[in-house]
């Protein structure tokens, strides 16, 4: 009798222990996977705002317009707009007269971040900077181009506002993130 | 006798107070587990909020520099006369608005994106009474501010320290997440370069 109470009463307690300590694994590798997929998101945003800081010449792709994928002066001339889903810029260390060496950021209808450093801008010149658990949301997010023209135009140094909004989809939880931040041109608009 | 008694007592297995005292310090122990897991899950939440104020502070900052380069810039008379219309409308009187105790808040809902005559400077400084209002978030837009949206748990609080030919701003968000209130703060200092 009093074994078979020892007995179960081991079982039972052995059986919520174990349950406990496999739970506690289980949600300690979702969060450290969370994490590193926040980080990730955090990366992609100081990466854009870091060298869109550094860089010159925006210009930005509106709903309708479509990244040339042979070289072409487009992506090197300066464009505002209040909401658009890709940006095309002169990087640090770019050269002024070369249409191929813009850095070219964009957000693609599935809701994945693309980047390229090199043109011509076809499909292979891209890759992606966003993981596939993270879908951003096309309509909301985007950059909105203040002051990309040059002085005969616009009376404005460049500004930049980048927005990513999206959900985070990791083993059935879904998680939503909504980030901002803007960017002043370092270089004098003049 | 007495071997025989201890010889008895080894044979009585535990009681039932020893086996309630050895459930509960195994209860107590994965409780302490969880509590820990607790604070991890927390703490993720924690640099998420985190990440999200780092950016919307880094962009008050941003805000005040590129309205300081539109200034000064492209002023219809002089650079310093630029300079001095900057400073005048973050502080029209010294100690006063971004430059008070209290601290500013910007409001960019003026912002056109038509207008190529220095939009930035168009944009809306407002002095904080006791508390800055809360950023608003705008779903369908995406955008942070305070012309539409729900409450999105964050206030971003400018602070300026003006000095001859520098102009030192501090830009902080502050948001309260279980019971704790938190803040992070950047600041920059924004000088008079052309001269």
């Amino acid at each position: 009798m009093e074994t078979m109470i020892a007995v179960s009463l081991f079982l039972v307690i052995t059986t919520i222990g174990m349950g406990s300590l496999l739970n506690a694994n289980l949600l300690h590798q979702k969060s450290q996977n969370m994490r590193s997929i926040l980080d990730n998101l955090s990366f992609i945003m100081e990466d854009i705002s870091r060298n869109l800081r550094t860089g010159s010449s925006y210009h930005c792709f509106v709903a309708g317009d479509v990244i040339p994928s042979v070289t072409s002066p487009i992506v090197s001339t300066p464009k505002s707009c209040p909401d658009g889903w890709a940006l095309a810029f002169e990087s640090s260390t770019g050269i002024k007269n070369n249409d191929d060496d813009q850095w070219l950021y964009y957000i693609d209808n599935t809701g994945k971040i693309f980047k390229s450093t090199a043109g011509p801008y076809s499909a292979d010149s891209f890759i992606q900077l966003s993981p596939d658990e993270v879908v951003i949301d096309t309509t909301a997010s985007g950059f909105s181009v203040l002051g990309a023209e040059g002085v005969a135009t616009d009376l404005q140094e460049p500004f930049v506002t980048i927005r990513l909004i999206g959900t985070i989809t990791f083993k059935n939880v879904v998680t939503s993130f909504s980030l901002q931040t803007s960017v002043s041109q370092r270089l004098v608009d003049i | 006798m007495i071997m025989k008694k201890i010889f008895q007592q080894k044979h009585k297995g535990f009681t039932l107070i020893e086996t309630l005292i050895a459930i509960s310090i195994f209860t107590v122990s994965i409780l302490a587990l969880m509590s820990v897991l607790g604070q991890g899950i927390s703490n993720t939440n924690y640099a998420k909020q985190k990440i999200i104020a780092s950016y919307l502070a880094q962009e008050g900052i941003e805000y005040m520099r590129n309205m300081r380069d539109t200034f000064v810039l492209f002023d219809a008379s002089s650079a310093q006369a630029g300079w001095n219309a900057f400073n005048a409308k973050i502080a029209p009187l010294p100690d006063t608005l971004c430059a008070g105790s209290n601290g500013c808040y910007f409001n960019d809902q003026n912002l056109n994106y038509a207008n190529p005559a220095q939009p930035m400077t168009d944009i809306i400084l407002t002095a904080c009474g006791v508390d800055c209002p809360s950023l608003l978030y705008d779903e369908t837009t995406g955008k942070y501010g305070y012309a539409s949206g729900t409450n999105s748990n964050f206030v971003r609080k400018i602070n300026v320290v003006q000095v001859a030919n520098q102009t030192k701003i501090s830009s902080t968000v502050y948001w309260n997440q279980g019971s704790g209130n938190y803040g992070i703060s950047f600041s920059e200092s924004l000088f008079n370069w052309v001269e």
